[in-house]
């Protein structure tokens, strides 16, 4: 049991050292696409100590590479101060939207390693529920994990949300044909779960319509 | 001249680092996926691919393979972020301990690497 129960905890945190190892790796792109301008402007520098003109246009564009980088740079450490953020209570009231948009940016590069389109589609309204965001987070990722996992190449993934009286539903929509049954019975395992059981959540997989659903409580303490 | 090809997803850093090769009389061309690479090297060899790691679709060590089916001849050099240790060791494993470099890079590093290896093929 305690051995069990330390695997489980565990898992959360090779969840967050995933998560910072994929950041790390999206901003060493932007430093080294931010370097590799850097160093252009310092060799056409050069260039003009030996008499050859700077072109404008050229300088222009190196320029405004270089601002797109920093920009991209700053999206994504936002993303990570967002997920840092998401551990600093256990349970709180959160805009399950926001959290949602923040799976996708956190799921988006793994998706895209294997070809996959991942795309998050905003529901009208603000739905808050109370609940426990880093876990949550968690589990949205293993629903997607499992489907960018076991799918042919450049299946298309929609992640949405809506809400009952009671209830806030998230949808995970694919290509029906995308996997074989002997995989899909192995989901949920264990890990998925035991974080239902904490988030008082359900969990439907439906391969044949295309879609997972997981439905939250809107009203309960979890 | 040398002949290099730069492959990674970043257009970028591949278009950016192949204005600077050629600013060093080195002629370095790009693609952005393994797929463009195999195109690229249908109609043009190569001396040396600079290969990045993770890459959507074919990846750095399945293209590396695919290449050299079409060019035996050819060397490579891979391009990673600070990954697991697990790919670290698959690194050494596939190429030795000289034929990677993490990013980001300084150029004249690049060079001298790309030579030695290429230098070492003389030998051989």
């Amino acid at each position: 049991m305690i051995r069990k129960a330390y695997e489980f905890e565990y898992s959360g945190v090779m969840f967050f050292g995933t998560m910072v190892a994929s950041i790390s790796h999206e901003i060493k792109n932007v430093l080294a696409i931010i370097n590799e301008n850097r160093g252009l402007l310092e060799d056409l520098s050069s260039l003009v100590i030996k008499g050859r003109p700077l072109d404008p246009v050229k300088l222009d564009q190196i320029m405004t590479r270089i601002k797109n980088q920093v920009q991209r740079g700053d999206g994504i450490i936002q993303k990570m101060n967002l997920f840092a953020h998401s551990t600093d209570e256990p349970v709180k009231e959160i805009d399950l939207g926001t959290l949602l948009e923040l799976v996708v940016g956190l799921t988006i590069r793994f998706a895209a390693l294997k070809e996959h389109e991942l795309t998050y589609e905003p529901f009208g309204n603000i739905i808050k529920i109370r609940t426990c965001p880093f876990e949550l987070e968690h589990l949205v990722w293993l629903c997607l994990k499992f489907v960018i996992d076991n799918s042919k190449d450049k299946q298309g993934i929609i992640l949405r949300a809506d809400q009952t009286e009671n209830a806030a539903c998230i949808r995970i929509s694919f290509s029906r044909d995308f996997i074989d049954t002997t995989t899909a019975a192995a989901f949920p395992t264990e890990e998925e779960l035991i974080l239902l059981k904490r988030l008082k959540a359900d969990l439907i997989v439906d391969i044949t319509s295309g879609v997972i659903t997981l439905t939250l409580p809107i009203k309960e303490e979890v | 001249m040398m002949r290099i090809l730069l492959v990674d997803d970043e257009l970028e850093l591949v278009s950016t680092l192949s204005e600077r090769l050629l600013l060093r009389a080195i002629e370095a061309e790009w693609a952005t996926s393994g797929s463009e690479a195999l195109q690229r090297v249908e109609s043009k060899s190569f001396d040396l691919a600079v290969l990045d790691i993770k890459m959507p679709g074919i990846g750095g060590f399945e293209l590396k393979k695919r290449l050299l089916e079409k060019c035996p001849e050819m060397k490579f050099l891979f391009l990673t972020g600070y990954g697991s240790e697990k790919e670290f060791h698959e690194i050494i494993n596939e190429l030795g301990r000289d034929s990677y470099m993490v990013k980001p890079v300084d150029i004249d590093d690049l060079i001298v690497k790309i030579s030695t290896i290429l230098a070492d093929r003389g030998k051989q």
